[in-house]
């Protein structure tokens, strides 16, 4: 419920939950819910909410504690949705909302450093390239972003197994 | 209207299943199928859309999700399009926990993901050009977008603050002065 700023916000308050006051499951445990989740498409509060609630409960767990992530969200968009095309009638309010958008694409450029840095793409050529070509196909060829996850993950497999297979044959020689 | 709800969610099925690399991701993801694609809804409603999301508690990709499903077809919608984003990942993390020793150390996951991250990036850049086109209108967006980067970038504020600076700086510009 308080968790202004995403998914990274909400571990810590999840892990005290679930940890310290409940007792539900040890520190390491939960670690490793959240670095496994992690690695799973989806928002990571609702994929560690799933894997917590299934190891605590069985599959009820895992859909109670689903639900109780996204409802109190949902229902406050909910609220904020039903006032915000009235309210965007208000001369002031539009003129907030053209001062933010700015902000919304400051954003964007910070998401997209943020995760730069954490997949290290300047100290990886092939990362630094996928990115990059993602990026072109998507925004200027129009191509869609599915494909281009179902390609990079392809081309990374490959990439892998022919560098396996080089270090296999230096090995026999 | 029914079937348009339908395609709406598969839509959205479509999207949860593949926004790796957290909530941005599924922020472009969204952008890209709603708004590029089906043209459910215009760049200017998407990017009020990031912003709302981003000021409520909670994941930015649920939030997203409702917001987005109710201002194409109400608040049912706003449900369905969240349920049907995270119905695939919460599949997949219920096998993992299922599968939780042999999955744990799968190098081919591994490797996988590492293919993924990139392309999340290059995803999220993307979205970056239509949100760029319709939130840098003008001088003064310019500003306001150097302002809310040095908010994040150089004193390391929290986003909100970055948002609602500019939002209260947009009323004074767009409000009072012009």
């Amino acid at each position: 419920m308080f968790t202004i700023g995403g998914g990274y916000a909400m571990i810590p308050v999840i892990q005290d939950a679930v940890c310290h006051e409940k007792g539900w499951l040890s520190d390491e445990e939960f670690l490793d819910s959240i670095s496994l989740t992690n690695s799973l498409p989806g928002p990571l509060a609702t994929n560690a909410a799933t894997f917590i609630g299934y190891r605590i409960k069985g599959v009820k767990g895992s859909i109670s504690a689903v639900l109780g992530t996204v409802s109190p969200s949902i229902i406050i968009i909910l609220l904020i949705a039903m006032i915000f095309n009235s309210a965007m009638e208000n001369e002031f309010v539009q003129a907030f909302f053209m001062g933010v958008r700015p902000a919304v694409f400051a954003l964007i450029v910070s998401a997209v450093y943020k995760l730069a840095k954490s997949a290290k793409v300047h100290k990886d050529m092939v990362s630094l390239a996928i990115a990059l070509i993602s990026f072109v196909v998507i925004g200027f060829l129009g191509v869609t972003p599915i494909i281009v996850v179902i390609a990079a993950a392809v081309l990374a497999i490959l990439l892998d197994s022919v560098k396996k297979t080089e270090k296999g044959g230096t090995k026999n020689e | 209207m029914n079937s348009l709800f339908l395609r709406m969610c598969l839509s959205f099925i479509k999207i949860g299943a593949f926004c790796f690399g957290g909530g941005y991701a599924a922020v472009g993801l969204i952008e890209s199928e709603v708004v590029k694609t089906m043209h459910w809804l215009a760049p200017e409603q998407y990017i009020n859309i990031i912003a709302i999301a981003e000021m409520t508690p909670g994941p930015i990709a649920a939030n997203t999700a409702t917001f987005a499903g109710y201002m194409m077809l109400g608040p049912a919608a706003g449900v369905f399009c969240t349920l049907s984003l995270i119905l695939i990942p919460c599949i997949l993390a219920l096998l993992t926990a299922f599968f939780f020793e042999k999955v744990k150390n799968n190098p081919k996951v591994q490797v996988a993901i590492k293919g993924i991250r990139p392309a999340a990036i290059g995803i999220i850049a993307a979205a970056g050009i239509s949100i760029a086109k319709a939130g840098i209108t003008d001088i003064w967006s310019i500003g306001l977008f150097a302002i809310a980067a040095a908010i994040i970038f150089k004193f390391k504020k929290s986003p909100i603050i970055a948002l609602l600076t500019c939002g209260v700086l947009g009323i004074v510009i767009y409000g009072i002065i012009l």
